[in-house]
């Protein structure tokens, strides 16, 4: 193991050092003003989060939420396999119209000369037209299988749901990457949809969250409460709890309502004591209600 | 070694989760959703907006990519540099949209508000978003060294398995990113102080 700076630093870290080791650290940390700085943010960092990192409500409810949306997108997959079998049938049948068409446009060529009444008694170029435009329809109309891949790419945007099928898992995971990208408009249709679609489901409990983060995002701090507040008094006890209260002071921040925003974040220091908004709650709340000395 | 990280057992779960067994998948998402997580929080700061989203997209490329996965380093490792990109282009798409200073853990409008002592409270509160501000203006590799060694506690050694360089680079880069996090931080009005103070 080599005893570089950067590395002495960051398994002592972790506690992972010898005495000799510590030694030469402490040393090393006494010449170096830069190798002070840098140890010294770096255990700022480590008071944010436990470490080893623990399985919290919030990891739990993103390890639900992929389960399922992996399961659907695995049944949707299956699901594809007739369209796939449209494909070439139709395929089949634009490569066969096509053929057809040629060795027509071929006969028609070797007649020694073709009369209007021919023409129009030849009904190979109609019937060829239709059939192209039945089969490029065809082709066309079955939802393309490429546009949904087996597996996520980190490099290719996840596809967003069709509108007939979606499962509240998609629904909801669309809407989160609508957000992100910038199309709030989008994002609250697909929430919208979810809802109206599956009233029942987690996903609409959860969606809550993610509409009162919509709306706490684009300054509508009283519509953003009554997300938060609706979650909690539609999931007395849901995994986002702590998020919803989290929010719900932030938003009563936004509102000028500091009084009722430190109440929100003392029950969820008191509730959720190791919940990642742990420190930010409290630095909040000595912020807003200095320590006198 | 890994900070906080479980031995590296999840690779025996790989073929079973690409065999689609349930159990494995769940089993595999359950350990390594934490870790994801925490990169997530202290990339972006734990009250970002979508501190989850991140790490949940990080997780689904995570399944997504284990085909690419062929079990040169730790399986853990694969996933925090997953984590970390999706988590670095979500400031840098913040950054664009001028977004991001609305959701530090920075509520500038309590600074003025307060009434004894706000150089404290501030140091105390505003330092981990300054560093993330700081963070941003580096080059994305140098970022990318500074965020795995400073904010996640990497090796070296680890950061060249997780950046997919060698160590000498991992190295030069640390060198490289620290001086520069240090020439922004002395003009950086909250970091500027304990640049000082340390030197």
């Amino acid at each position: 193991m080599t005893d570089a700076l950067e590395d002495l630093v960051a398994r002592a870290r972790r506690d992972e050092l010898t005495g000799p080791e510590q030694q030469r650290l402490d040393m090393l940390l006494d010449n170096s003003a830069e190798a002070r700085l840098f140890h010294r943010l770096g255990r700022r960092f480590d008071g944010e989060d436990p470490a080893p990192p623990i399985a919290d409500a919030a990891s739990q409810a993103i390890v639900e939420a992929l389960l399922k949306q992996l399961h659907d997108s695995r049944n949707q997959k299956r699901r594809t396999v007739p369209r796939w079998s449209w494909l070439i049938a139709a395929a089949a049948l634009f490569v066969a119209s096509l053929a057809g068409a040629v060795i027509g446009v071929q006969r028609l060529r070797s007649l020694p000369a073709p009369t209007p009444s021919a023409t129009a008694r030849s009904s190979v170029s109609p019937d060829t037209g239709r059939a192209i435009g039945r089969a490029q329809s065809s082709v066309v109309l079955p939802s393309a299988p490429s546009q949904e891949p087996a597996t996520p790419s980190l490099s290719a945007e996840l596809p967003l749901p069709r509108p007939a099928s979606s499962s509240a898992a998609e629904l909801l995971s669309a809407a989160g990457r609508a957000r992100r990208s910038g199309q709030p408009t989008q994002a609250l249709e697909l929430l919208q949809t979810l809802r109206a679609r599956y009233p029942n489901s987690p996903e609409a409990s959860a969606s809550e969250i993610t509409l009162g983060k919509l709306e706490l995002e684009r300054g509508a701090a009283a519509a953003a409460l009554g997300d938060f507040d609706g979650y909690l008094r539609h999931s007395p006890g849901g995994a986002l709890t702590p998020e919803a209260l989290w929010g719900r002071s932030q938003a009563l921040t936004q509102l000028g309502k500091s009084a009722e925003a430190q109440q929100s974040l003392r029950e969820l220091l008191q509730r959720f004591p190791s919940s990642p908004y742990t420190s930010a709650a409290r630095a909040k709340l000595s912020v807003a209600v200095p320590a006198r000395p | 070694m890994q900070p906080g990280g479980p031995d590296d057992d999840l690779k025996s779960l790989v073929p079973r989760v690409m065999a689609g067994d349930a159990g494995a998948l769940r089993s595999l998402l359950s350990q390594l959703v934490p870790h994801l997580l925490r990169v997530s929080r202290r990339v972006l700061g734990s009250d970002h907006l979508f501190v989850e989203d991140v790490a949940h997209d990080a997780a689904y490329t995570v399944i997504g990519q284990l085909a690419q996965y062929r079990g040169e380093g730790t399986l853990l490792n694969f996933a925090r540099g997953i984590a970390v990109h999706t988590a670095m282009n979500m400031r840098r798409r913040d950054r664009a949209q001028k977004r991001g200073s609305a959701r530090d853990a920075v509520d500038t409008d309590a600074f003025e508000t307060q009434t004894l002592d706000p150089e404290a409270a501030l140091a105390q509160t505003a330092v981990l978003p300054a560093v993330r501000e700081v963070l941003d203006e580096l080059p994305e590799v140098l970022a990318e060294a500074l965020v795995l060694n400073l904010l996640l506690g990497h090796t070296v050694v680890e950061i060249a398995e997780i950046a997919g360089a060698p160590i000498e680079t991992v190295r030069s880069r640390l060198r490289l990113a620290k001086d520069r996090f240090k020439s922004r931080a002395e003009r950086h009005p909250v970091l500027r102080e304990m640049v000082r103070f340390d030197s």
